[in-house]
């Protein structure tokens, strides 16, 4: 899939996780590399609904324990989406193994980053996605 | 019997009496007999009176013969005496002087001597009619005067014919002519001579006066010119041919007209011919042809004769043989009631015969009755071993089609139903089968009935009832002794009980596993003595093949139940891992980050104090992120759910990718790092991830143990390995310690006595990771001096650990 190389500052990211301070740590990361534009969904439960709501969405960090509905399932209702077909989803999960990260790129993800998240190399992996490079990375 | 008329089918029936071989033997014999002597007799004594026959004709023939020698030898001695005397007279003497020896003499006395010889020569000739000619000769064989013969000897006789047999005129060498000289009275010389032919006609006449010569006889002569006195004319046979040459034979000739002779043909010199004496054969064997004739009659009459005796004979003696022949063939038919009648024999050896085949034929017909009878047993014994091995094949076949039901059905309660039905169709006196099990649970245990096939709705219900271990039926025996228990009932208290009729027997068998009785076969059959010792053995083998079926069905049962748990426990390990890698790193994701994120200064600033705790923090997150990646990984492995990723790995640059890692470690302290590694290491196949762990692994090692000096890296190939080592000038390990690293939780000491950071997992991972690929892990080191630490990859693919995970 191609997309045009964004810059964070143009980028809106919506993150799907349910732990309040992993979120909190991720938004302060992406504040770092200068996104400005984030939303939160804090657990799989509508998440379609909630993004379609949104007027524009670049990017998408999506834990895959989630409650309600797990990231797979989530994933897979957003790809059914006309709109979020290409959309660039990374999952961005505790739940690291060489198995799951298969399973996620099989899944359609089109990245993994494991947790815990390396605050050092978080925002340049961001900025790698934006511009179109694919992150696989178990942490 | 051989001398039966030739059959050569043996259907055919052979002929009897006069057609059939005795009568023709006899018939042939009497013939024989008769014939054959009589033959011969008569052979012998015609041939012997031919030949008497023969030398008598031959005798007689032979005496007229010499008779006519004898006179014919006179005659011409006679006549031959006659000239001589004629010779010596004188007037011839001088007449035959002028005529020759004068030759002066005048023509008158010539002529007168020649008259007178002439008038004395006719004298002697009309005298003597023998002589046909006379002649006179001069000294110089010319004759001079010659007189013939004017009657003729005999007007029957041709005349003609004769004489030219004696060629008459200068032919004196013919032997009828008679010589002699006339002699000079003065000095005896010869003057010439006087010639007489002697005529031969004359001894025809001869001939025709003797005796002696039968009806056909015949004697005649012939010359050497072949002609025949008195006929004329030329003749010639083989007797004639033979005297000719002058061999005298006699003997049986066919003459020269070809009539059979007996004939003497004698050479006689004095005429210079052959004199021929025959009588026919036909007339000297006359009466020896009659009687040949008449034997032969004879014979033919008694042929004749003796073929009607020989019938009647043959009769006699056939007839019985022939009864008797036609009872032994009614016997051969079958008809062992037939007797010969004795009334028809007579009391010789034939009746005897007769008698004899009568009982014959008694007892023959009592031993087939006995046959038959014994036949009839065998038959019968026969056909119950046939049933007996009938059942057996049934027995074995439904043994067979009870294993095929136990390996293929695995629900007990089908397989039951199954084989009781099986056992009840095939074997029709079977008229109930039931199956029961032993139920552990109920105090004290006790069978119950499972499934059944058969009986009738009373004997059905009755059977349903649970049995006690200690009943006293059957059943309860079979399952209480574990020997299968056999019960002979009267029909009619059977009868009584089952409400079935006929049951004469009833047997159980234990369902059995070594001593462990698990239910009982019970069959009810209406065959009398049933479930003989042979039938208890196959039954038991059915009741066994059962027995392994249900049990075979309950570890099928019990094993689906086992793997089902373990893969249920497997998932739940799994999830609980995944849970746990989950929960822990969630947390660690905040403590790590936020500590990190304030020591990036995307918090507020922070003092040089806040700063060295906060880095304490961040130190000590990674630390437990360490731990708990090492914690989960073992945890993975020991679950047996790691599985290595394999690929071609170069070992040359992965090493030199964590040598970047490496200097990183050892920044602070006075350690020099050197790689040895050729290029020419082959690539291995192996988990890059997991390598580059243990590689990392072992330099953290190095670098945390090491104050100073040297951590060397080497790779190199042996032997199908390749070995990397990390050696380090550090603390070293003592000997004890070695193997024990390698454990978990285990650590080595350092130089200061404080135990260094880590939970002590990195090396028993290391080794899981190493040994998952097939290669090995060890360490050579002396405390004080340093370590060596080296593992070995091999490289073809490694062994099938890797997929423990699975």
């Amino acid at each position: 899939m191609s997309i045009q190389s964004l810059q964070p500052k143009d980028a809106t990211i919506l993150v799907v996780e349910d732990n309040v301070q992993n979120f909190v740590l991720i938004t302060r990361l992406l504040a770092f590399l200068g996104v400005k534009k984030c939303e939160w969904k804090a657990s799989g439960w509508q998440v379609l609904e909630f993004a379609e709501a949104m007027p524009q969405i670049d990017l998408i960090l999506m834990d895959i324990f989630l409650p309600e509905e797990d990231g797979y399932q989530v994933l897979e209702r957003l790809r059914a989406h006309p709109r979020f077909q290409n959309t660039r989803i990374i999952a961005v999960t505790a739940d690291v193994s060489a198995e799951n990260m298969e399973r996620a790129r099989e899944a359609g993800f089109d990245g993994f980053i494991g947790k815990p998240i390396d605050p050092d190399r978080f925002p340049n992996q961001i900025r790698n996605i934006l511009q179109g490079e694919e992150v696989w990375d178990l942490g | 019997m051989s001398q039966q008329n030739g059959n050569k089918e043996h259907t055919q029936i052979p002929t009897t009496g006069m057609r059939g071989g005795l009568g023709k033997t006899l018939l042939t014999a009497f013939l024989v007999m008769t014939i054959v002597p009589l033959a011969s007799i008569t052979w012998y004594a015609t041939q012997r009176e031919r030949h008497d026959i023969q030398r008598e004709v031959t005798a007689k023939l032979s005496s007229v013969v010499e008779v006519m020698e004898i006179h014919t030898q006179q005659w011409i001695a006679y006549h031959t005496d006659e000239l001589a005397l004629l010779a010596t007279m004188p007037a011839w003497q001088e007449h035959l002087t002028i005529l020759v020896a004068n030759p002066q003499s005048d023509a008158a006395s010539r002529s007168e001597a020649y008259e007178t010889f002439s008038h004395q020569l006719r004298t002697l000739i009309d005298h003597d009619p023998s002589f046909y000619q006379l002649a006179i000769f001069d000294d110089q064989e010319q004759p001079l005067i010659s007189i013939t013969q004017s009657l003729p000897v005999n007007p029957s006789i041709d005349q003609d014919a004769c004489l030219q047999a004696i060629a008459p005129g200068t032919a004196t060498e013919s032997q009828l002519a008679i010589q002699s000289p006339i002699l000079d009275p003065e000095d005896g010389r010869e003057l010439g001579k006087v010639v007489g032919w002697l005529n031969p006609c004359y001894l025809v006449k001869t001939i025709a006066s003797l005796q002696g010569l039968g009806k056909t006889g015949t004697i005649y002569l012939v010359d050497s010119h072949y002609v025949a006195l008195p006929w004329g004319e030329t003749v010639t046979s083989a007797g004639i041919e033979m005297a000719l040459n002058g061999i005298n034979t006699e003997g049986l000739y066919i003459n020269y007209a070809g009539v059979p002779v007996i004939g003497i043909y004698r050479w006689m010199p004095e005429l210079g011919m052959v004199l021929v004496a025959e009588q026919t054969q036909g007339e000297a064997f006359a009466s020896n042809d009659n009687v040949v004739a008449a034997v032969i009659g004879a014979m033919l009459l008694a042929a004749l004769v003796t073929a009607v005796i020989a019938a009647i004979v043959t009769r006699q003696i056939t007839r019985p043989i022939v009864l008797l022949t036609e009872s032994a063939l009614a016997l051969a038919q079958g008809e062992l009631e037939h007797r010969v009648p004795m009334h028809r024999f007579a009391r010789d050896e034939i009746g005897i015969l007769a008698y004899v085949f009568n009982q014959m034929a008694t007892e023959l017909k009592s031993l087939y009755d006995d046959l038959e009878e014994k036949v009839a047993q065998r038959t019968a014994l026969l056909q119950k071993a046939n049933y007996q091995i009938q059942r057996r094949a049934i027995q074995l076949a439904t043994i067979v089609q009870v294993s095929q039901a136990a390996t293929s059905i695995l629900d007990p309660e089908q397989l039951l139903r199954q084989v009781v039905h099986l056992l009840h169709d095939s074997f029709y006196s079977y008229n109930y089968v039931g199956i029961y099990l032993l139920d552990e649970k109920t105090k004290p245990p006790t069978l119950l009935h499972q499934e059944s096939a058969g009986g009738r709705e009373a004997l059905v219900n009755l059977k349903r009832q649970p049995v006690q271990l200690d009943d006293e039926t059957p059943i309860g025996r079979a399952a209480r002794t574990g020997q299968p228990s056999i019960l002979q009932w009267d029909p009619q208290q059977a009868e009584c009980l089952f409400n079935i009729p006929y049951i004469c027997a009833e047997a159980a068998l234990p369902l059995k596993i070594g001593d462990k009785i698990i239910g009982v076969l019970n069959i009810l059959s209406t065959e009398e003595g049933d479930f003989t010792p042979d039938d208890v053995s196959v039954l038991q083998n059915v009741a066994n093949q059962i027995t392994i079926a249900l049990e075979n069905a309950r570890l099928y049962i019990t094993e689906r139940e086992a793997a089902r748990r373990l893969r249920e426990l497997d998932q739940s390990k799994r999830r609980f891992l995944a849970n746990m890698s989950h929960e822990l790193r969630t947390p660690l994701t905040n403590i790590i980050g936020f500590s990190r994120l304030m020591l990036k200064g995307l918090s507020d600033p922070l003092t040089e104090q806040q700063r060295a705790d906060i880095q304490i923090i961040y130190q000590n997150g990674r630390h437990l992120l360490g731990l708990i990646n090492d914690l989960l990984d073992l945890s993975h492995i020991e679950a047996g759910m790691v599985e290595l990723e394999l690929r071609t790995v170069d070992l040359t640059e992965l090493i030199h990718s964590v040598m970047a890692t490496t200097s990183a470690l050892v920044r602070d302290k006075e350690i020099e790092l050197i790689v040895e590694v050729p290029d020419d290491i082959p690539p291995v196949q192996a988990d890059p991830v997991r390598i580059r762990q243990v590689l990392l692994r072992l330099l953290a090692n190095a670098a945390k143990f090491t104050e100073q000096g040297a951590i060397t890296i080497r790779s190199w190939r042996s032997d199908g390995m390749v070995l990397v080592s990390v050696s380090d000038t550090g603390v070293g390990i003592s000997p004890d310690d070695h193997d024990r690293i390698f454990e978990q939780f285990e650590q080595g000491k350092l130089r200061n006595g404080r135990r260094p950071n880590g939970a002590g997992l990195g090396l028993a991972l290391s080794k899981e990771f190493v040994e998952m690929h097939g290669g090995r892990i060890w360490v050579e080191s002396e405390p004080g001096v340093g370590s060596t630490f080296t593992f070995s990859l091999p490289l073809s693919a490694p062994d099938d650990r890797s997929n423990e995970g699975k």
